[in-house]
């Protein structure tokens, strides 16, 4: 700006940083200036047809408001050392793991820590990196809204929005692109703002009054703050507000301040890491028990202990605590945005409680995950200095518990709720009735399907058909297929998309196994692909295990697929069907519109269908199974397909216009996936009594989450026979 | 149904060669001019005006060096007034390259190197140390010059390095290069191929 180079503001400027240095007894620091300019630009001259009543600011005016504003706001020029600046960096790392792990795991990774980018924005309230017209506005906005920590907010909502650049960012230009992050347009800002104002909102108090005490008006300033708190290692929440979430207010009495606010969105559930003798004798009634201990056996979690920093080593464990949880939780409890897990355990075993934390957070990236901190013994302490009802000595029986926990907190009173998922259980069971009669004739029809189908591919050349080998065609015999990352089925559980049914003629090999490309002609193993967060991955399938082959990037595919003129550059890949190739690109192209995998578009699927009705269907499909399985043995794409009800369901996924697949309700998922294209197309509904039908009446209880985007559904394939050129193209 | 195959290309590096890359750090009090050497070497332009540092600048070099060995550079800005020493720490670990510059005006700037250079010491504590050249910036302003040719050498030990105005854009990037590949001999073939000494630099 011309105006600061006039050399009269330079020289004011001067002695305006030397007195405030002067008053406040401190040396001068960096980006002082940047704070200073936006009051010093007051002072020029308006131009045009502003206001006549306004006087440009006096100098002391200036001196004034600024000296108020760093004050208030600004908090990090008063001490030498910069404690309080580092220790908000602290927060903020644990912040975005809270928020959204999976950046904060690849910060980590790349050995990027916030402060690389952060400190400007942290220093001088965004004026370093904005243009002043801009900072003024957010500046006005922030003294509207009066809450010191809000710049925390804005920083994690810059971050955040930027997730998809970041996570695509080339190693070596990343630091660049953070730095180059920020706000620069009135309309960028707006939308910032209002992330901010919603991370705020998701975000447990404790988080904020700790920010409070340790940054914003630190009384201690010497460092053992710092180490005291890089130590603790865990997002924390007072016990005040672990039980203020677990105890609705009582009627007639006032708001505590440790309880959270009507508009509070979230519920806090907590997971009781205790010994279960422990948990049946005293608890809190919201609780639900995880017994990670006994689970886990001591010796699995101490050794983790040491294993924890060791990447990589411990991934099949925590897919294991995370199965463990699912079944304690229920399948869904991932998708639900508003159930927060903080955990509890006894104080003297923080370990225990760490590497949980550490599994959920940084291994397994689960968002909204706390520790409380005091451990249960803190906790159950504030619950009974304020009497609220203590669990005593009853058994712990995990069905249905969780149910109440999960429900929203505006719900009817407990009696009508159970009432009520009384009548729904038995509407549903009635439905599955309903559903295995109609699921059988589904079955009819299947097997029927087959039977044409398999006459039609009777008249495709074998020779067509790619060899079976146990690796990617082009891959050398000799590459040692061991050294492979490994994955595990119920890893791909929470794929946004499923296939097992494709054969993988050229992957690129990791560079140590084989160097070059070498088409072997038409020999390939068959693979299991899925999207998940963003990725595709390719992977050969060894009974429960998975070989990974390729991991890749699917924005970088969906813009690869145009480009069909780059022969054998990464992967091909062979579908025996157009149908199937369709739903491929059709997913990945609904992947790529998806929202960023950091809320894998997951539902709070409820109920689903009772066991039991799931379990007949599974075995009526295992005993068809054989006949199945036998016609599929001649079609030799189909040969191949594991015979589990699940594989129908997956490649069911695919195929969504064939209607017998939704009479296997073995993941919810899909399941309400297909409902949600029933809600669009009603002549889907030809089977009235069908399962999908049943979902849906179920789903109208709660509000639906958008989280899987319009596109996936309006994309879906509907017109068969479409050669894939067009597809690719289209 | 017709058999079909759909390929896939993976994304867009795969013709791009290999880069070796090497993160270089600038070192020196406020003001001496550092971001000024980052942008010339980097982007090729001088900011007339100043503009602070506040914390890290990133900028990032690809060059391709004789042999057609291609490397590229990450270099760290780093805000010449910086908090606490334990993050500089953060910063200076792990680098390839370490400019540490001052300001030929300045006598202060270039007295104050030896409180930088004492920072890499000790974050390297045990370990060999990176590549360290010492810089003189701000040579068109030679008539006011403050610290003298011969102090500069006598610091450096060996010969006659870049004092260097990055107005002079030429010099700038001779500089660089030379440097650069002084810091590729120095990785691929042990530090000892230079020698022991701290300040290794190049002659223009």
């Amino acid at each position: 700006m011309e105006y600061f180079r006039q050399a009269n503001v330079r020289d004011k400027m001067e002695a305006m940083l030397t007195c405030w240095c002067q008053t406040q007894n401190t040396k001068y620091k960096q980006g002082l200036n940047e704070v200073l300019a936006p009051f010093l630009n007051l002072q020029v001259p308006l131009s045009g047809e502003t206001d006549e009543g306004r006087t440009p600011a006096k100098d002391d005016e200036v001196f004034d408001l600024f000296a108020a504003f760093v004050q208030h706001y600004a908090p990090f020029f008063f001490c030498e050392e910069f404690v309080p600046l580092q220790c908000a960096f602290i927060f903020f790392r644990r912040l975005l793991l809270y928020h959204c792990p999976q950046l904060q795991n690849f910060f980590a990774e790349k050995g990027v820590t916030p402060d690389m980018f952060c400190m400007p924005w942290f220093l001088t309230l965004f004026a370093s990196k904005t243009p002043m017209r801009l900072t003024v506005q957010l500046w006005d906005r922030l003294l509207e809204r009066g809450e010191q920590h809000f710049f925390m907010f804005l920083a994690l909502a810059v971050v955040i929005k930027a997730e998809q650049t970041i996570l695509q960012a080339e190693r070596s230009a990343l630091p660049e692109i953070l730095t180059s992050l920020g706000v620069f347009s009135v309309k960028e800002m707006e939308s910032l703002w209002s992330f901010a104002e919603e991370l705020v909102m998701q975000t447990p108090a404790t988080f904020m009054s700790r920010v409070r005490r340790i940054v914003l008006h630190p009384e201690e300033k010497e460092l053992p703050q710092l180490e005291r708190l890089e130590k603790e290692g865990v997002f924390f929440i007072f016990p005040e507000e672990v039980v203020g979430h677990c105890y609705p207010p009582r009627p007639g009495e006032a708001l505590k301040p440790w309880q959270p606010p009507p508009s509070c969105t979230w519920r806090l559930l907590l997971l009781d890491l205790r010994p279960a003798a422990e948990f049946e004798a005293m608890r809190l009634p919201a609780a639900v028990h995880f017994d990670a201990a006994a689970r886990f056996p001591q010796s699995s979690w101490s050794g983790r202990k040491a294993a924890l920093f060791t990447k990589g080593s411990s991934a099949p464990e925590s897919s294991e605590v995370l199965d463990a949880l699912k079944e304690t939780l229920g399948e869904n409890w991932l998708g639900d945005d508003q159930a927060h897990i903080c955990l509890v355990g006894r104080s003297e075993e923080s370990w225990l409680l760490r590497a949980m934390y550490t599994v959920l957070t940084s291994e397994l990236s689960l968002r909204h995950i706390s520790v409380a901190s005091g451990g249960f013994e803190a906790v159950l302490k504030f619950a009974q200095k304020y009497s609220y009802d203590i669990v005593q000595q009853e058994r712990w029986s995990p069905v249905g518990a969780f149910d109440s926990v999960l429900r929203p907190r505006a719900g009817p009173s407990a009696a009508s709720l159970a009432a009520e998922s009384a009548a729904v259980a038995a509407a549903a069971a009635e439905g599955a009735a309903k559903k295995l009669s109609s699921g059988l004739s589904l079955l009819a029809n299947l097997s029927a399907k087959r039977e044409e189908g398999k006459t039609e591919k009777a008249t495709t050349p074998a020779a067509a058909i790619p060899k079976l080998i146990d690796r990617p065609g082009n891959w050398s015999p000799e590459a040692d297929m061991s050294q492979l990352p490994k994955l595990f089925q119920k890893d791909l559980q929470s794929a946004f998309w499923h296939y097992n049914d494709c054969i993988a003629l050229i992957v690129r090999p990791p560079n140590a196994m084989c160097p070059e490309l070498t088409n072997r002609g038409l020999q390939g193993c068959k693979s299991v692909l899925a999207i998940q967060h963003g990725q595709l991955l390719c992977a050969k399938v060894l009974g429960e295990e998975l070989s990974l082959l390729a991991k890749f990037d699917v924005r970088m595919l969906v813009r690869g697929l145009s480009s069909l003129a780059r022969p054998m550059t990464a992967k091909v890949l062979y579908f025996s069907g157009a149908e199937k190739v369709k739903s491929f690109v059709f997913a990945l192209q609904a992947a790529r519109k998806a929202r960023p995998p950091a809320k894998p578009p997951q539902k709070p699927g409820p109920l689903g269908v009772p066991a039991f009705a799931q379990e007949v269907v599974a075995q009526r499909l295992s005993s068809e199974g054989p006949m199945l399985q036998e016609q599929a043995a001649e079609q030799p794409k189909d040969g191949a397909l594991p015979d589990s009800p699940k594989a129908h369901e997956q490649q069911a996924d695919g195929q969504a216009e064939r209607p017998q697949d939704g009479a296997v309700p073995d993941s919810p998922k899909a399941n309400e996936q297909q409902a949600d294209e029933q809600a669009e197309q009603p002549q889907d509904g030809a089977v009235p009594d069908s399962p999908k039908a049943n979902e849906q009446q179920e789903q109208g209880e709660r509000p639906k989450d958008e989280a899987v985007p319009d596109s996936s559904k309006a994309d879906q394939p509907k017109v068969p026979g479409k050669d894939a050129e067009d597809i690719l193209d289209g | 149904m017709a058999e079909l195959r759909t390929q896939l290309g993976e994304d867009d590096d795969e013709d791009e060669p290999e880069y070796v890359q090497f993160k270089v750090i600038l070192l020196g009090d406020g003001a001496v001019g550092k971001t000024s050497l980052a942008t010339r070497f980097c982007e090729d332009h001088f900011a007339k005006q100043y503009k602070q540092t506040i914390g890290l600048d990133f900028f990032v070099k690809r060059v391709v060096l004789p042999g057609d060995v291609h490397v590229c550079l990450q270099i760290w800005d780093i805000g010449g007034q910086s908090i606490g020493g334990k993050m500089l720490s953060n910063y200076i670990y792990g680098s390839a390259a370490v400019v540490l510059c001052y300001d030929i005006t300045n006598y202060q700037s270039f007295q104050h190197l030896e409180d930088w250079l004492f920072l890499v010491k000790r974050t390297f504590d045990q370990t060999p140390m990176p590549y360290t050249a010492l810089m003189g910036n701000k040579v068109d302003l030679a008539h006011i010059r403050a610290v003298k040719v011969e102090k500069h050498s006598q610091e450096e030990g060996l010969f006659l390095q870049g004092l260097h105005s990055f107005r002079r854009a030429l010099r700038c990037r001779m500089a660089w290069a030379a440097s650069l590949s002084t810091v590729y001999i120095v990785i691929c073939y042990g530090r000892d191929a230079l020698g022991s000494s701290t300040f290794h630099h190049v002659a223009l």
